[in-house]
């Protein structure tokens, strides 16, 4: 028992940073990602024997996660203060690019499913079957669902006024990048 | 090429995602709280368990007497069921009590002076403070605070260390005088060894260096120290320059004999590194792209210091009085800031703090806070907050910073024209 204690002490701590990064990017909230990834992890600790012999725990955690934040999101179902953007420290190496508030505002309106397709696919770079498993639904909807996320803030950039910069993709391109049967 | 890659939007979604302005501090979740929540929901759910069970015992038990006697004496069956559910419900509730969440481990506040202050963000401040004089054991104190010094909560400390600052050419190892951080996670005390964090601060150890660090600061992923490199005797110490990456407790010498007349200055500011020493010592900087010497603007002083931001400002102590040089190329070359308050020359208690480019606020006691120059001329930009003693003045950016005054801690949010105190209390 100390031995899988100790074991899960361990996963834990040496995972932490990335759980809690994937957790923040997925929920948009750095508090409202602690919460869910020590949810996450209490119930991984309640079932590590398990998960350490038949699972990979990280992905289990992952999965938990995105599956607890999508059930609170439908059971609360109502509109959220979008958090802030993050806190930016003076850093030179990050400091050339700066953080695109504007994008991290538009996936913040997206609904938690849509928007946990996107870090599945995007951060974490999980193909689409692969992301298919973590949420549960099949390759067709997480087609679909990475279709009509990437929807909202194209659109939105779409019609900006100021035209910097546009995510509008002609037909043929977003076809060969997302169509379900392609 | 991948075709997601050929999309604008995608190359910025994952630019966004992967920014790492998005990682988080990882003590914001702690292993001991998940053993409590994890104990929690076990006994939860053992007290559910049991109230389930019960609850088919009564029934299973009220359907029998039912079956089994006469309708009149139905009473004190169930009463006697009912109260042996109730007893399991009176335990199985306070098996689901929520076992205590864990106290923070740092002891409280409790009014401590503050000591030193370094901030990693706009938001995050970590604050060294002491609850007795110079040279007490156990009285040092250790707070964090997430959101720009509203709310502080108590991180511990190594139990041996005492508060104060080391005699010049002492081995007072276990001393503790400064804090800082270099990221989220990775921060050290110092003064005299050396103690570092990689978990936010909620557990220190000791780094074995030669000597007492007399100064640290960490910028770009890089720590770099000050370290005593000769304090056994000699009528005056030097310091050498050590540098470590920020997550690991690799501390190398920098090569090149980066060696200075104690007591030294260190600036850091990205990847350009200033040191300055005392008496006759050149100042070393690598702003060239390697350590090379240069001129000293202290030259001659008893003490130095040092504070950098795109401009980097020295402060070369003379006896009581001081005087000031500035630098907009690392510490290759160096400009007087003749700085006039309209009382004779500066006290060898100005403190200064660089904020942005060709300007720093300077602390005085009892005159206000006022903008400098490089120029040296002075603008009044606030009266002194509360009593007169300025220890340190320090900017997150142009706008944010923090002042230590009569050892407590005040925040400026508009480039030092007002100052408001922190509260620090944890519990």
């Amino acid at each position: 028992m100390a031995d899988e204690q100790d074991a899960f002490d361990v996963f834990a701590r040496g995972r932490m940073r990335e759980l809690l990064r994937f957790a923040h990017v997925l929920t948009g909230d750095p508090h409202r990602a602690a919460d869910l990834v020590q949810d996450a992890l209490e119930r991984t600790l309640m079932s590590w024997d398990r998960v350490v012999r038949k699972d990979d725990p990280v992905a289990y955690v992952r999965r938990a996660i995105v599956n607890r934040h999508v059930s609170v999101w439908r059971r609360q179902r109502r509109e959220r203060l979008v958090a802030d953007t993050p806190d930016t420290p003076y850093d030179p190496r990050t400091a050339k690019r700066a953080f695109d508030g504007d994008l991290w505002a538009a996936l913040s309106t997206l609904p938690p499913r849509q928007r946990a397709v996107l870090v599945l696919r995007y951060y974490e770079d999980l193909s689409e079957a692969d992301t298919a498993a973590a949420l549960g639904c099949s390759v067709g909807t997480v087609k679909s669902q990475t279709w009509k996320a990437l929807a909202k803030p194209r659109d939105r950039s779409a019609t900006d006024s100021e035209g910097v910069r546009t995510w509008t993709r002609s037909t043929a391109t977003r076809s060969s990048a997302t169509c379900a049967t392609c | 090429m991948d075709p997601l890659d050929r999309d604008p939007l995608e190359r910025d979604l994952r630019d966004l995602l992967t920014d790492d302005r998005l990682a988080l501090t990882t003590h914001l979740v702690r292993i001991d709280a998940v053993h409590a929540g994890a104990t929690r929901r076990r006994r939860r759910r053992a007290a559910v368990t049991a109230v389930a069970g019960a609850v088919v015992v009564v029934a299973v038990a009220g359907s029998a007497l039912l079956a089994h006697q006469p309708r009149a004496s139905t009473g004190s069956g169930p009463a006697t069921s009912a109260s042996g559910g109730t007893g399991h419900q009176t335990d199985a509730a306070r098996a689901a009590e929520p076992t205590p969440t864990p106290t923070p481990t740092g002891a409280a506040w409790d009014g401590a002076r503050v000591m030193s202050v370094t901030a990693t963000s706009t938001r995050t401040i970590v604050v060294l403070g002491s609850t007795g004089d110079s040279g007490c054991t156990g009285c040092l104190r250790l707070a964090e605070s997430h959101d720009g010094g509203a709310t502080f909560s108590s991180l511990p400390l190594p139990s041996d260390r005492v508060a104060g600052t080391p005699e010049l050419g002492s081995a007072d190892g276990n001393v503790v005088s400064d804090v800082r951080f270099g990221s989220a996670d990775d921060g050290w005390l110092f003064g005299g060894d050396l103690q570092a964090t990689h978990d936010g601060g909620h557990s220190w150890h000791y780094v074995q260096l030669p000597a007492n660090v007399r100064a640290l600061e960490a910028a770009s992923g890089r720590v770099w120290a000050l370290v005593a490199a000769n304090e056994t005797g000699g009528d005056l110490a030097d310091d050498r320059l050590w540098s470590a990456p920020v997550g690991e407790d690799d501390w190398q010498p920098v090569p090149g004999q980066v060696v200075v007349t104690a007591p030294g200055a260190l600036a850091v500011q990205g990847n350009t590194v200033t040191v300055l020493g005392a008496d006759r010592s050149p100042a070393w900087s690598n702003a060239s792209g390697t350590f090379s010497k240069g001129a000293n603007p202290c030259r001659g002083s008893l003490d130095t210091r040092l504070s950098g931001s795109d401009t980097l400002w020295a402060t070369c102590v003379t006896g009581t009085a001081a005087h000031l040089a500035a630098s907009n190329d690392g510490g290759r070359t160096w400009t007087d800031a003749p700085a006039d308050t309209g009382q004779g020359s500066l006290p060898n208690s100005v403190v200064v703090g660089a904020r942005g480019t060709g300007e720093a606020v300077l602390g005085v006691p009892t005159l206000p806070l006022a903008r400098l120059a490089m120029n040296g001329s002075l603008t009044e930009v606030a009266k002194p907050p509360t009593g007169e003693l300025v220890s340190y003045l320090g900017f997150t950016n142009r706008n944010v910073g923090y002042a230590i005054i009569d050892s407590a801690l005040w925040r400026t949010d508009d480039g030092a024209g007002t100052w408001h105190r922190l509260d620090i209390t944890t519990p």
